[in-house]
């Protein structure tokens, strides 16, 4: 693909959107430690450090490398592919359940009355027609996004102070140890694991540039923008906040300006659907990324079309509702994201660790044969 | 090669804004003229077993086609009322669908009446409805009848082509002058999912106006455990509970000092609750309230300003004081002592708060009430 180089600053910018995009449709925050919710984003971020480093590691280990040429440096060109094959069924499971949740959420929500298929591949040529225009093009707006939602936060707050109740986060810290660990692990895989996706379009960063300052902040700012959207759901919804499908949206649909302003859904409707399309994109990147890898192909325009229709298609199938996708994320999801997220590139950097002189040698053979080829 | 991007381009753009118009919920288009645009919604217990009797009270100006009336109904006026049997649910809806021939559209509902024998059967399962419906709002006023909610949505409203507007827009606006508490979709929720809150929703009920006609007047509070009601609170225990519950902002106190009325107008009246539990269950409660206003009458008399504000503070604490027994006698806790305490004291609360409404009579109280009247 044309016109994608990013610089760390934008991927910064691209981390803390999609890590913000993360909870907008779902209550799974909310689900295991009700107020002390908040906490989960605390914690979950702590969880994510040593996950995060993995990820550091690799990539310095592999500087210029996305992580679908690294499985090939070490393990092999056939196991490495093998994996890549695995890493993209991951990806490809995600999208289309992210695709659901926003399909799920403007059907149930904002235009009841739409058939689910014709919005899906309406977003669907969105998004082909975004990924078309590149990944730095789409690594521009993330600042767009970004303010744009954190505005609205911001100003939804403003908008309910006389409504939001102080005393809702109590009781504090009163629920067993194991429930923290669940809600800490559920949010470290889920809602940062996922950024795993940036992993393979590393090798588009431009070098020479510190890449770690901007990459943190990023992660950082995306959680304080998290936590502020928990906080305000609890302070507002109060006790009612785990029976709701969808909190922020229900918080939003209570600010009330008058009665000339009685319609501010907007502020998050908006906003979230901005995000969580940016979220998807990222994960379209990765998985056409993948998919030119898989096949050889360098030009990966003729991948776009299939990779967004093989994705559309699957929204409809990976799961059979809103409830069912809600029960994944919580019951399944954890464990099941954890092998890709973790143990994979766990494994990769422990192969690469113990065979590190042939990898390095493999690597200074494939320099010397681009020498000799282009010479 | 570059002519065919461009037209390649322009294909696509070309199906791009083809596709807004299949997408944009164009399909599915209904015109203003075939929506019953629903403004107010009245709940009553019906004759039929099992059902109640919905009514919906629609904005006329819109639902008569041009040169004509609808159906059986009167045109013509603001508002028309239609009343069906169901059981709150799609399908009821529906049968409002074939009669009317308009869709019933619920986005504008403005107000919840609940007739008081249906309020004290219970309103649960109809509630329930209303809150996952994706047009309706859970900032929505709740209302309850005395009598019928049908006869009290019918009733003309002075001031107000709608009487449902008329009557949600008095909740809204009472609370600021101390006459009422309001009770929203949420609150009454919020109020069912708490382990021992009671919801506290205003009633209203019709009264003859000056030229006989019958006009709708706010009057005392229903009281609801769960989904049901269990009582009601009079107009004068009303004031007592908007003090504990810092709902004053401004409000009318009115007393005698030396055989002479007196009246003052609370200003940024302000209330903090201090909970200090026992070994023994009980727990003491110190109601320190601050409020500023002005003397706006002393008939007949000239007290001295002193005695003015003590039989001010002594009379507040009487209205405090009407509203807990009223409140221990039905059980019910409708300030959140029980909910407060739950959550700044939850090992006592672990031990002690099971039987809450049964120990409600036991809690102790005392008041610190100071009030600064500006002027004399």
């Amino acid at each position: 693909m044309r016109n994608q180089s990013f610089t760390p600053r934008q991927l910064g910018v691209a981390l803390a959107a999609f890590i913000f995009a993360a909870n907008r449709f779902s209550s799974y925050y909310t689900e295991t430690l009700r107020q002390d919710a908040w906490l989960s984003v605390l914690l979950g971020l702590l969880f994510f450090a040593p996950i995060f480093l993995l990820y550091v590691a690799l990539a310095r280990e592999f500087p210029g490398k996305g992580l679908f040429q690294i499985n090939e440096i070490v393990f092999g060109k056939g196991i490495g592919k093998g994996i890549t094959v695995l890493y993209l069924f991951f990806f490809i499971l995600i999208n289309s359940m992210n695709q659901r949740y926003v399909a799920d959420f403007t059907v149930n929500t904002i235009l009841p009355e739409m058939a689910l298929a014709p919005l899906v591949f309406s977003m669907a040529i969105v998004f082909a027609w975004v990924l078309r225009c590149g990944l730095r093009a789409t690594m521009r707006i993330g600042w767009f996004v970004l303010l744009f939602a954190a505005g609205a936060l911001v100003l939804s707050y403003a908008l309910l102070a006389k409504q939001m109740q102080p005393a809702n986060f109590m009781p504090a810290f009163r629920h067993a140890p194991v429930r923290y660990l669940q809600s800490a692990h559920t949010n470290a895989i889920i809602s940062l694991g996922d950024m795993l996706c940036f992993l393979p379009l590393l090798r588009y960063m431009q070098p020479g540039k510190k890449v770690l300052r901007p990459v943190i902040i990023g992660i950082l700012s995306g959680a304080a923008l998290t936590l502020l959207c928990v906080c305000q759901n609890i302070l507002v919804l109060g006790v009612l906040e785990p029976y709701r499908l969808y909190p922020a949206y229900d918080v939003a649909r209570l600010i009330r300006i008058s009665d000339a302003f009685s319609r501010m859904e907007f502020l998050f409707t908006i906003p979230a659907l901005l995000l969580f399309t940016l979220r998807v994109l990222f994960l379209f990147f990765a998985i056409v990324e993948g998919m030119g890898q898989l096949f050889g192909i360098e030009d990966r325009r003729p991948l776009l079309l299939p990779t967004v229709g093989l994705c559309a298609a699957l929204t409809f199938l990976v799961v059979s509702g809103s409830g069912e996708l809600k029960a994944f994320t919580m019951g399944v999801a954890p464990f099941f994201s954890g092998f890709f997220v973790l143990l994979l590139p766990l494994l990769t950097l422990t192969v690469f660790l113990v065979r590190r002189n042939r990898v390095q040698e493999v690597i200074g053979n494939n320099a010397e044969c681009r020498e000799e080829v282009s010479a | 090669m570059q002519n065919a991007e461009r037209k390649c381009r322009g294909f696509v753009a070309l199906l791009l804004v083809g596709l807004l118009f299949l997408f944009a919920a164009c399909n599915g288009s209904r015109e203003l003229y075939d929506l019953g645009i629903v403004l107010g919604i009245g709940l009553d217990r019906s004759a039929e077993e099992g059902a109640v009797d919905m009514t919906l009270q629609l904005a006329s100006g819109l639902q008569g086609e041009p040169g004509g009336g609808m159906g059986g109904l009167q045109s013509g006026e603001a508002f028309i009322n239609y009343t069906l049997p169901g059981d709150v649910s799609l399908s009821h809806f529906r049968q409002f669908k074939l009669r009317m021939q308009k869709e019933v559209y619920l986005a504008h509902n403005e107000l919840f009446v609940i007739g008081e024998p249906l309020a004290r059967a219970g309103i649960g399962p109809y509630i329930d409805f209303f809150l996952r419906d994706p047009e309706l709002r859970v900032s929505t006023n709740i209302l309850v009848a005395k009598g019928s909610a049908a006869e009290l949505l019918a009733a003309e409203a002075m001031l107000s082509e709608y009487p449902t507007l008329s009557l949600s827009q008095r909740e809204d606006s009472y609370p600021l002058s101390g006459a009422t508490s309001r009770c929203s979709l949420f609150d009454f929720v919020s109020a069912m999912a708490s382990e021992c809150r009671c919801a506290t929703v205003p009633m209203a009920e019709l009264q003859a106006g000056a030229d006989g006609e019958p006009i709708s007047v706010f009057n005392g509070l229903a009281i609801f455990r769960g989904d049901t009601m269990i009582g009601t609170l009079t107009q004068e225990e009303v004031s007592g509970l908007l003090f504990l519950t810092d709902a004053v902002r401004n409000g009318a106190l009115r007393f005698s000092v030396d055989g002479s009325v007196v009246e003052v107008e609370l200003q940024r009246s302000k209330t903090k609750l201090c909970y200090t539990v026992q070994e023994d269950g009980t727990a003491d409660i110190l109601v320190t309230i601050r409020s500023g206003g002005r003397i706006v009458s002393r008939a007949g008399g000239a007290a001295e300003r002193n005695s003015i504000i003590r039989a001010g503070e002594t009379r507040m604490q009487e209205e405090m004081l009407m509203t807990l027994r009223r409140a221990q006698e039905l059980h019910a806790d409708i300030f959140g002592f029980g909910d407060a305490i739950a959550k700044c004291e939850p090992d006592w609360w672990e031990v002690h708060g099971g039987n809450w409404e049964a120990n409600l009579p036991r809690l102790r109280f005392a008041f610190d009430i100071v009030l600064e009247p500006g002027e004399l």
